[in-house]
């Protein structure tokens, strides 16, 4: 793995949180890559340290108390970790954008639809008001919002849960970043707009060759939408590799116990589901010099517990942390 | 067969908005069978919560009946609704939101019990009966996961000692272990106490697990109902076709350019629009489906609210699902 031709390149990425406990840490030593027009999912329970990931890229960190406790985003060539604010603050917007779970949440409420489209082109990219509402209406026509030119000139309220969604997609495109980091963009939405808004970045994505990092807990939707995943354990990478080959052929007792615990819409249903007992470690647990998923697997053994095991290829793109035999994961 | 436990028949209740009336059920009927759990899906917005409302009393319908182990509710005394209550218990998405977060988890208990004239010593075997240690009774709902709030909150409802139990979206908010580990409880709770389930959920795959029977909701009315396993093997309507088509499949490896199977948002409760409810973003409709409203017809395992029904009984060959809505076909 070069960094090479990658939009974007994390190494070893580390966030801290400085509370009143100490330090904790969400996210430690992640490494990925995104090519342009690729989708990474990132993919684990709540608290698995998704979102603090997703987040960083944009120069988010926890508040209060969050910092870069290690490692490298390079996004087209720029070193996110130590940059200045000003300088985050020229790429946010511009060539890292984000959609988020709660449309409603993430629109102001006192503007027009219009007001918001606007401000992104007006701010990074210096256009007038009147060519950056024409650009915002073309937007919203794209992303299915029928009659934009109207709807340029009503508040959120006015519009459906499904409508606002299609908003903040066309808000975080306005610039035309390379980059979109989605977090959750379907979880609040009913199944039959989910449906509608995963085609739309599908559409989206092949059309402007963007890059999508897209964080859920929903293992469908990321089969729908990822060509690769990432799966998030205590802050850790505990799998990584191509979506159908991971789905299928799950390397690390993790996923294979997520996988287990899913109903399914197909084939036949069993009265009990295989639950994986016990929760995730909270965050102020002291990290043990162990596998983090050594409490809840069903393969531990004695090595388990002597030392984390590496994240190590196994297959081609493939890797995994786990030390137990790949043919007893199931 | 044997008598239901609950029967609602030609439920109505409507609500006035700002915007207008707002006719949220539209003469729904609905049969619970003891220890039978039916399920209820929907898009946001089709009824269901108003449903569960209705049926434990804290909305008021126009119109209709509910009963409950033969005795009718709509009309009832404070008194009739208060001894039904104790039969039917309501557990909704956010626990944490339905739990007093000042109270320790055993007091919240006890006093549930109180309130059911029952022994406030039974909160211990109430946490034994849905997986909780003794020692989580001195706890704060903030010291304890959103799994275990939920058992909490499902403990709670069984203080009453109910025979129907309505869950509102319960497990919607866990995470894919603990909603698995829920849905355990869930069935080994209604096998030890014969208890019923009103399972209200938007994820089809979790309904397909746990219900015996699924009631389609669009609009405040039925649209179709049948027996889980021949509703998710053979949808007949259209609407039941959209909406399984549109779960994500984890069969769709990435890349996956399926389109989705619904256009379009669900309409103004406040103007619905007319003859069936679904035609504007039916695949299927056709001219009579916006003129005239379909009645529900039996299918041959349940009822489907589509003139097709109609068309199929004449001309048994023809499948509306080889008319444009083969995409609903599970893959």
């Amino acid at each position: 793995m070069t960094g090479d031709g990658a939009l974007l390149a994390v190494r070893d990425l580390s966030v801290g949180i400085d509370g009143p406990g100490g330090v904790l840490r969400p996210v430690e030593g992640v490494s990925f890559e995104l090519c342009a027009g690729e989708t990474l999912g990132l993919v684990g329970e709540s608290g698995c340290g998704k979102t603090v990931t997703a987040l960083a890229l944009l120069g988010l960190l926890p508040r209060p108390g969050g910092f870069f406790a290690g490692g490298s985003i390079r996004l087209e060539g720029r070193e996110l970790v130590g940059a200045g604010e000003a300088e985050l603050a020229r790429l946010r917007g511009r060539r890292v954008a984000a959609v988020f779970q709660d449309p409603s949440a993430s629109l102001n409420p006192y503007l027009t639809l219009g007001e918001q489209l606007a401000e992104g082109p007006m701010h990074h990219l210096g256009l007038s008001r009147r060519e950056a509402l024409a650009r915002a209406e073309a937007l919203l026509a794209r992303v299915g919002v029928a009659d934009a030119g109207a709807r340029l000139r009503v508040h959120p309220h006015a519009l459906s849960g499904g409508q606002r969604q299609r908003a903040m997609i066309a808000m975080a495109l306005a610039c035309e970043p390379a980059l979109l980091v989605a977090d959750e963009p379907t979880t609040a939405l009913d199944v039959t707009l989910q449906a509608q808004i995963l085609e739309l970045l599908r559409a989206l994505r092949a059309e402007r060759g963007l890059a999508v990092l897209l964080v859920s807990h929903d293992l469908g939707v990321v089969a729908e939408l990822c060509d690769r995943l990432l799966v998030l354990y205590a802050g850790r990478v505990v799998e990584s590799g191509p979506t159908p080959e991971i789905l299928a052929r799950p390397a690390h007792p993790y996923t294979a116990a997520l996988l287990r615990a899913l109903p399914r819409l197909e084939g036949p249903t069993a009265p009990r589901l295989e639950a994986l007992p016990g929760l995730p470690p909270g965050l102020d647990a002291p990290a043990p010099d162990a596998c983090r998923f050594a409490p809840r697997c069903a393969l531990v053994r004695d090595a388990c517990l002597r030392g984390e095991p590496p994240l190590v290829p196994f297959a081609p793109r493939r890797a995994r942390r786990c030390v137990a035999p790949v043919e007893e994961v199931r | 067969m044997t008598a239901p436990l609950l029967a609602v028949r030609d439920l109505r209740v409507s609500f006035r908005t700002a915007a207008g009336r707002v006719r949220a059920l539209d003469g729904v009927d609905l049969e619970i069978g003891p220890a039978e759990t039916v399920a209820v899906v929907g898009e946001s917005g089709c009824g269901k919560s108003t449903l569960a409302r209705a049926i434990v009393g804290l909305v008021r319908p126009e119109a209709g009946s509910i009963r409950h182990r033969g005795r009718e509710l709509v009309g009832g005394t404070r008194e009739a609704w208060r001894a039904a209550r104790r039969g039917i218990q309501l557990v909704f998405q956010d626990p944490t939101a339905s739990l007093d977060p000042r109270l320790r988890v055993g007091v919240q208990l006890e006093e549930a019990l109180r309130l059911a004239g029952r022994d406030a010593r039974g909160a211990a075997a109430l946490l034994d009966a849905v997986g909780l240690a003794p020692e989580h009774a001195g706890r704060r709902p903030h010291e304890l996961s959103g799994g275990q709030c939920q058992r909490v909150c499902i403990a709670r409802a069984l203080a009453t000692g109910p025979d129907l139990l309505i869950c509102d979206e319960a497990v919607s908010a866990l995470d894919v272990s603990v909603r698995a580990q829920i849905l355990n409880l869930l069935r080994d709770l209604q096998e030890r106490l014969g208890l019923a389930i009103l399972f209200i959920g938007h994820d089809l795959a979790v309904v397909r697990h746990l219900s015996r029977r699924v009631v389609v909701l669009y609009l405040g009315r039925v649209l179709e109902e049948a027996p889980a396993d021949a509703l998710f093997a053979a949808p007949r309507h259209p609407y039941t076709q959209s909406l399984l088509a549109s779960v994500p499949r984890l069969a769709a490896g990435g890349g996956g350019g399926r389109r989705a199977a619904v256009r379009g948002d669900v309409p103004s409760a406040v103007s619905p629009p007319p003859g069936c409810a679904f035609h504007p973003r039916c695949p299927v409709a056709f001219a009579r489906c916006s003129g005239e409203t379909p009645a529900l017809l039996p299918t041959p395992h349940g009822r489907s609210r589509c003139f097709l029904e109609a068309a199929r009984d004449a001309q048994p060959s023809g499948g509306l699902r080889g008319q444009g809505a083969g995409s609903a076909a599970p893959t």
